[in-house]
């Protein structure tokens, strides 16, 4: 909310800088998010002080005007207003400032005198309509302080008695433990009562408690003085006419909403309150047509609705330049009525934004009788007598009792009971008694938001000072933090990333439903969200990939061609689980480009081995064991060069190099290897403590085997005959030369695998060994018509 | 053989390897001169042999002059050996030079996406005070999410929270508090614990992303207090911060919390005005409210306890002084390889 500085000050009967204002404000908890300069831009207006008038040595008409700012040397300025003495206070456009017509003052020369600025009259700030003088302030302007700032106040929902001008300076004086008063009016009434005038029947009790409202005769509607076209503006609203702009003008100033409607056009001048018929529809004053609900409350007269209660008024009432008489509303409507309809609707307005949250049920007379009389004086007629009240003002709450050991407790301070006391009553509260520990309170009609004792506790914290709270440190029982094996997993696989060169990334959870066709995710199982914030983040991701292969189309378009990528984070389903969804921990992991640019490492794109191997060393860093690698990969990869990784009778994911088709599609320009595996499959079947193994005393014994197979042979397969034929004494089997041409036939390779054997007992013997290896080629032989490559 | 004649001989062979010895080349060579003198068959093993078969009287002479013969072609080998390792190792060295100004080989090493680092040390510093961790998931109940920390339908605290529905009562969730409500749920008091997560907003500018990440922490015991409350930021502060950074406890509202408040520590960096530096809310925090105990079925009556909750991406951005929310999210590698 947008506050004049000098508006608030006029509630308080204390010296307060802005500065300080600032200040206080925010560390009570009315938090002021920017205080902005009166003005229009550039340098401030500031308070001067005249110091010095001399003539013009070359004309008449112009003075030299000799100014203070409070600091710093005097400031010359030429003038060509009379009107002012020594001493006076006038406001100082200072080069750069800019003025309310736009123009950007600067520093110039007059008729060969220079001049530091322009002094203003209040014309010329829309302060006021006179152009004769300079306009001269009062006292309470203190020299060099800019001539008015506006506060942008942050106002917690809870604090709806802040949202007007009165509001804050009645928090601000009780921070300060001084007192406020609201503005006091008197005018006169004319002998007829408003009730000859309306008729008020509230027909929906519940949803407004309380309603009143006064008459106003023979009006002459008119554009509002500038004063209270500045007030407006200050507070970020229109001006429109004098009537409209009353009722907004105590909106700001009070914190109410009124509404005024043409007397004139309200059928039998009776006024209805009740909830709307469902199909009911209304045209609103901006010209909005709602069609309305059986929740909906609405001001109606016999034939029609004349306002969205709360929310606006309808075209049909409004006030026009041809109103002459007003019936001017003043009402208390239940929070979520107002609320529901506003959200529904889609209508948030200055008074649906305060009833929301709820207003000041006591005080809807002083707002009315505020309204009457600033009508009555910016347009004249005549107010009838009395107001309209149906409901009446509300019954006190039940007190509420605070217990001082509790408050002193739960803050961690020493507070004695008068420390307190002086506290709530400063904040408008009453201590109805106080023996021993407990004190009642009651609590003001504006302060919706204090129904139980920590609310007063925090009334109390809140005006004492956070700060000067001590700060202690709780004794914690000496508890080992429990790690989530989800979380241990998680740890491994990050660490083992990076150590494979691989970068963490973090991408959106949620994706478009086009990008998940691409990756063949089946619709029915996918989880879309009601209120996305665009088509691209509507879908909450049932896999990684998709996720993995934007951020590497992202990165190739930006030219880093060489990624390794991997994100840890969850992909979601829908299921017959807690609220209809399954969330997985789940790897995703890609890479392109050339495997390495250095000198003398051959250059070669990275393709599936390359991911397999990431696979590999994570099976094996989360001590999963027996994963096979089987050919029945996701269709979005490469047909050829993918697996799906399986444990036991689980997937727990698989590898691959994206399809051909969507490298093409995604215009990644190179291959792209891409792994996915499910953590949370992997928590269960992981073996994560470790057991110290003897180091083998005896040494092992290492052969080579190359055989000469057919090309569709599978290496796995191979690998499987050797480990049986071969028995325990073979330790390990690896895989380490392919070789293709030259002696080997067409349609055949060479695989050359290192065997090594080594017994736990005993050096093992040549004979020994040479046996094995005898059985080995002798079993591939007979599987695989394998041939000893000589 | 007369012994004068073999003493001829001796010094003949003597002459002869020395010579031979000294004009070898390589290892190759010297093995041949060695095999040439003191080989079974060599020159002079078999002429030891001779002085072996003479008379008594004879042998004392011969054999020590085939012995001091021995002796010095012994050494000449030796010392010719030593001569010619070092010099093969000198050509050795000589051939192996590199050009040592020629880049090292390219290891990769993953980097940690900075908003993974900064949660860790938010972690490491309330672990190391006793917090456990906890964690729930993103899509969550509008109960748990909003409810049960004192946010019912239709309350205006709810426009701060700008939400995704999955379903009616179904959201992601808008903050990590709802992990409060589980952890409660779950364990009786006391409870210390911290909860890391995704946390998700309809919002999209460069300070606002739709998906960011929040650290919920929770203290419930006997007697925790405000000023316990005080301590533990203050310590997390100066952990986080640097020790002597200022900071300042400012009341606030958060419908789950009473008192609430936020925390600014004063920001010296780029685009700071005037050289004081700028306050800047790093979190926020209050004792729990009792609304929320009571929906737990905790006694407010028995226990009380506060909240926080920090934005990691706002840290982050404060740590780093990165200014666009954005980045950590399109992982350019330009921009992750930087923490």
């Amino acid at each position: 909310m947008r506050v004049s500085y000098r508006w608030l000050y006029k509630f308080l009967n204390f010296e307060i800088s802005p500065h300080d204002l600032v200040e206080t404000m925010t560390m009570s908890g009315l938090e002021v998010a920017g205080a902005l300069d009166l003005g229009y831009g550039g340098e401030p207006i500031v308070v001067a002080e005249i110091r010095e008038i001399a003539p013009h040595p070359s004309a008449d008409a112009l003075s030299l005007v000799k100014v203070s700012t409070g600091q710093g040397p005097l400031r010359e300025v030429v003038c060509g207003a009379r009107n002012f003495t020594v001493g006076d206070r006038v406001p100082l456009a200072l080069p750069g400032a800019r003025l309310a017509s736009g123009v950007e003052v600067k520093e110039t020369a007059v008729r060969g005198q220079k001049s530091e600025g322009m002094l203003c009259s209040g014309a010329e700030l829309k302060w006021n309509a006179d152009a004769s003088g300079l306009l001269l302030l009062p006292e309470e302007y203190g020299v060099g302080e800019p001539l008015d700032f506006l506060l942008e106040v942050e106002v917690t929902p809870n604090r709806p008695d802040c949202l007007s001008v009165f509001g804050i300076a009645r928090d601000v004086a009780a921070l300060f433990n001084k007192k406020v008063y609201p503005p006091t009016v008197r005018f006169s009434e004319s002998l007829d009562h408003a009730e000859s005038f309306a008729s008020v029947a509230v027909k929906a009790r519940e949803q407004c408690p309380r309603y009143t409202g006064r008459c106003l005769k023979d009006l002459r509607v008119a554009t509002s003085p500038l004063w209270l076209q500045r007030k407006l503006e200050s507070g970020g609203l229109r001006p429109l006419n004098n009537i409209v702009d009353v009722t907004n003008y105590v909106l700001l100033e009070l914190g109410h909403p009124l509404h005024a409607f043409d007397l004139d056009k309200v059928t039998n001048s009776s006024i209805i309150v009740r909830l709307a018929q469902d199909g009911e529809t209304a045209e609103l004053i901006d010209g909005t047509k709602v069609v309305l609900n059986g929740e909906d409350l609405v001001i109606a007269d016999p034939s029609k609705v004349i306002a969205l209660a709360g929310i606006m008024g309808a075209a049909n009432s409004a006030i026009s330049d041809s109103t002459v008489n007003v019936f001017l509303e003043s009402a208390y409507f239940d929070p979520v009525t107002i609320r529901k309809a506003a959200r529904r609707l889609e209508l948030s307005t200055d008074a649906s934004f305060r009833f929301e949250r709820g207003t000041d049920r006591g005080r809807l007379l002083s707002a009315l009788n505020l309204a009457a009389y600033w009508i009555k004086e910016l347009a004249g007629g005549e107010v009838a007598k009395g107001t309209i009240d149906i409901g009446g003002a509300p019954p006190h709450g039940k007190p509420i009792g605070l217990k001082l050991t509790r408050l002193n407790r739960l803050l961690g301070v020493e507070l004695k009971g008068r420390e307190v006391a002086d506290i709530l009553v400063a904040l408008g509260f009453e201590i109805l008694h106080f023996d021993h520990d407990t004190m009642m309170v009651n609590v003001p009609s504006h302060r919706v938001d204090v129904s139980r004792d920590v609310d007063l506790i925090e009334e109390v914290a809140r005006l004492y000072g956070y700060n000067k709270i001590p700060s202690t440190t709780p004794y914690l029982p000496a508890r080992p933090a429990a790690v989530a094996p989800e979380s241990r997993v998680e740890s491994l696989t990050r660490d083992l990333m990076l150590s494979l060169g691989f970068n963490e990334i973090i991408t959106f959870t949620f994706l478009s439903s086009q990008e998940i066709d691409r990756f063949g995710v089946p619709t029915e199982t996918r989880l879309p969200l009601k209120n996305p914030l665009s088509q691209d983040q509507a879908v909450m991701r049932p896999l990684m990939a998709p996720s993995i292969v934007s951020t590497i189309q992202y990165n190739v378009n930006r030219g880093n061609r060489e990624l390794k990528l991997f994100e840890i984070s969850h992909t979601y389903r829908k299921s017959e689980g807690e609220f209809g969804r399954e969330e997985r921990l789940t790897l995703g992991a890609g890479m392109t480009g050339m495997s390495s640019w250095h000198w003398r490492a051959p250059k070669r794109e990275v393709d599936y081995f390359d991911m397999k191997g990431v696979v590999e060393r994570l099976l094996a860093a989360l001590g999963i064991q027996g994963c096979e690698f089987l050919p029945e990969a996701p269709a979005f990869l490469h047909p050829g060069r993918s697996a799906k990784v399986r444990c036991g009778d689980a997937e727990i994911g698989w590898v691959g190099e994206l399809h051909p088709t969507l490298e093409e599609q995604y215009d990644l320009k190179s291959r792209a290897c891409l792994l996915e595996v499910d953590l949370t499959a992997c928590v269960a079947r992981a073996s994560l403590t470790r057991k110290f193994e003897r180091i083998p005393k005896f040494p092992a014994a290492e052969r080579d085997l190359a055989v000469v197979v057919d090309e569709l042979t599978l290496s796995s397969d191979i690998e499987r005959v050797i480990r049986a034929q071969a028995g325990e004494l073979l330790e390990s089997t690896r895989l380490f030369d392919l070789f293709r041409g030259g002696s080997v036939p067409k349609d055949k390779k060479s695989l050359t695998y290192r065997l090594v054997y080594r017994a736990k007992d005993r050096t093992l013997t040549d004979d020994e060994v040479d046996a094995l290896q005898k059985k080995v080629l002798a079993a591939l032989t007979e599987k695989f018509a394998a041939a000893l490559r000589d | 053989m007369p012994v004068d004649e073999i003493l001829k001989e001796l010094g003949a062979i003597k002459n002869r390897a020395l010579r031979s010895i000294a004009m070898v080349r390589g290892i190759k060579g010297l093995e041949s001169a060695r095999v040439r003198y003191l080989g079974k068959k060599g020159q002079l093993t078999s002429l030891m042999r001779v002085v072996g078969g003479l008379p008594p009287d004879a042998r004392p002479l011969a054999g020590q002059t085939a012995n001091s013969v021995k002796g010095a072609i012994l050494q000449a080998i030796a010392e010719k050996e030593t001569e010619l390792k070092a010099a093969e190792q000198e050509s050795r060295i000589v051939e192996e030079r590199v050009d040592i100004t020629m880049p090292g080989a390219d290891y990769q090493i993953g980097r940690k996406h900075p908003l993974t680092l900064v949660t860790e040390e938010i972690l490491r510093v309330f672990c190391s005070m006793g917090f456990g961790v906890a964690e729930g998931p993103d899509i969550e109940s509008d109960y748990n999410n909003f409810e049960a920390l004192n946010i019912p339908k239709h309350h205006p605290a709810r426009d701060l929270h700008d939400t995704f529905y999955v379903s009616k009562d179904v959201v992601l969730r808008t903050h990590t508090s709802p992990v409060q409500i589980r952890t409660m749920l779950a364990t009786p008091p006391p409870v210390a614990v911290v909860c890391p997560g995704r946390v998700y907003r309809c919002d999209a500018d460069a300070t606002h992303s739709p998906m960011f990440h929040q650290v919920e922490g929770l203290m419930v015991d006997k007697a925790i207090s405000f000023s316990d409350l005080k301590g533990i930021l203050e310590v997390f502060v100066h952990e986080m911060f640097g020790p002597d950074t200022p900071f300042r406890f400012r009341p606030h509202y958060f419908p789950f919390t009473e008192p609430s408040c936020e925390l600014d520590i004063l920001f010296h960096g780029e685009g700071e005005p005037n050289g004081e530096g700028v306050w800047l809310e790093v979190l926020g925090a209050g004792m729990v409210h009792p609304a929320v105990f009571e929906n737990v079925g905790y006694d407010p009556q028995k226990v009380s306890g506060f909240a926080f909750g920090l934005g990691v991406e706002r840290l982050a951005m404060i740590k780093y002084g990165i200014s666009d929310i954005r980045l950590f999210f399109e992982n350019d590698l330009r921009f992750l390889q930087q923490f």
